[in-house]
């Protein structure tokens, strides 16, 4: 099959084409103002294609930058969140701070409104079964020993059973080993009592005398007479009272301090310096 | 490959070409790193295998690229002709269609294309070609990277004259 007469002679076409293109752009280039008629046929006919590829792209870009800033959301998300639960982490720590400050102010107005001096203790220890005891991160170079009152905002918490030079070991109203002299009743007509053993977490009046009037509600205070609390400082109050034909009554008194919610206390101590116990031994006393 | 299905295949690929240009411009900024009507003429030509379809595919996307983005008509129709009647005669000492065939054309056609600037350029006194060095190799490398894999994606199209036949058997 004979071939067609530009593919015989392709290298002639080649050359005349190279020529043209050659002469094209010359011209091209003298031209004062380098657009042709044909430049602008051309243009007419490509520009909006390239209109149409210009924006495409930038759709596309738009796009890109939204999925860029999606993934910088997540980013900022994630940082966020972070930030979130440190700020609550340390919102819970001001919480804390905040009910400590609470509870020693209160600590304060009460020993502001105290006769005695007042020694303020954080309690270190606690312990429920069998007996109930807090140990104290005060001691005997603070001023404490046996037998001080120990006190809250909320009434009597108990006695220091035993001291060291750092640390003292209270005994409290409900355990069932303690007692303490009390009143009960209105203020019109207060009867004698002690307090002592425990029953479902509230304390047992007992000595009450017989004609006692006593009821629900009532106020339970030291009365002093025990020579440990001083009087008038609230232990509890009046929960049950049932009465039993032939015996006393047996009252159950809610104490005044909740235990479980406790965390510092105030020692009440007597304004004369109490002697150390290495003094009392060089005396001559019991070591 | 007549003329009629040569335009019937050529106009939609330059109008994909057109596009393709428009849209990396837009994306990369005004300097061209790919370059669609070289790999447009590349392919056909080499494809074909005829030396007249290729002047003839160089004559048309070389004046459509004056056309659009040219200051000086007809730089791009000479570079294209030149790139295209090489391609042609290239690809005659070439195994049609595997890739390195494919990347050795796009290359050879991006650095032909870069003479026939330079040249003109330089006989011309002109500067048609103002591209850094590292702009340039971004250019070469991505033509032959992006142009052979268009190329290998473009391998169902019907094959005619000497190469296809060359290639089917």
């Amino acid at each position: 099959m004979k071939e067609p007469l530009l593919e015989r002679h392709h290298f002639k076409t080649f050359l005349v084409l190279v020529v043209l293109g050659v002469v094209l752009t010359t011209v091209g280039v003298n031209s004062p103002d380098r657009v042709t008629r044909l430049q602008r046929f051309g243009l007419s006919l490509t520009s909006p294609l390239a209109r149409l590829g210009s924006g495409t792209a930038g759709l596309a870009g738009d796009a890109w930058d939204g999925v860029t800033s999606l993934f910088s959301l997540h980013e900022s998300l994630g940082a966020a969140r972070t930030e979130v639960r440190d700020l609550r982490v340390r919102l819970d720590g001001l919480a804390e701070v905040e009910a400590e400050n609470l509870r020693l102010r209160e600590l304060l107005d009460l020993r502001d409104s105290l006769g005695h001096r007042a020694v303020p203790a954080r309690i270190i220890h606690q312990e429920t079964a069998p007996d109930r005891v807090l140990v104290l991160d005060r001691g005997s170079v603070h001023g404490l020993r046996e037998d001080l009152p120990v006190i809250a905002p909320g009434g009597v918490v108990g006695k220091i059973l035993a001291v060291t030079r750092t640390s003292a070991k209270v005994q409290c109203l409900s355990d069932p080993d303690a007692g303490a002299a009390v009143l009960v009743g209105s203020d019109r007509r207060q009867a004698q009592a002690v307090v002592r053993d425990v029953v479902d977490g509230n304390l047992r009046l007992r000595h009450l005398e017989l004609l006692a009037d006593v009821h629900e509600g009532d106020e339970v205070r030291t009365s002093g007479l025990d020579q440990v609390y001083p009087k008038g400082w609230l232990v509890g109050t009046v929960a049950a009272v049932n009465e039993i034909a032939g015996f006393d009554p047996d009252v159950h008194v809610k104490p005044a301090v909740d235990l479980g919610t406790l965390e510092e206390v105030l020692v009440l101590v007597p304004d004369e310096p109490a002697p150390e116990p290495e003094s009392r031994s060089a005396r001559g006393g019991t070591p | 490959m007549k003329g009629g299905r040569l335009l019937m295949m050529l106009i939609p690929a330059l109008v994909v070409a057109v596009l393709l240009d428009s849209f990396a411009l837009a994306l990369t900024g005004p300097e061209r790193l790919f370059d669609p009507y070289l790999v447009l003429v590349v392919f056909l030509a080499a494809r074909d295998g005829r030396k007249s379809t290729a002047l003839l595919v160089g004559a048309l996307v070389g004046l459509t690229q004056d056309g659009l983005g040219s200051s000086v008509f007809g730089i791009h129709y000479l570079a294209k002709v030149i790139v295209a009647y090489g391609a042609v005669r290239a690809s005659d000492f070439l195994i049609p269609g595997q890739p390195l065939t494919w990347a050795v054309l796009l290359g050879g056609g991006t650095l032909m294309e870069l003479v026939v600037y330079r040249g003109m350029g330089f006989l011309l006194g002109q500067s048609f070609d103002a591209r850094s060095f590292p702009a340039l190799l971004v250019l070469l490398l991505v033509n032959v990277v992006l142009g052979t894999l268009l190329c290998l994606s473009a391998r169902g199209l019907k094959l005619r004259g000497g190469h296809a036949a060359r290639a089917r058997r």
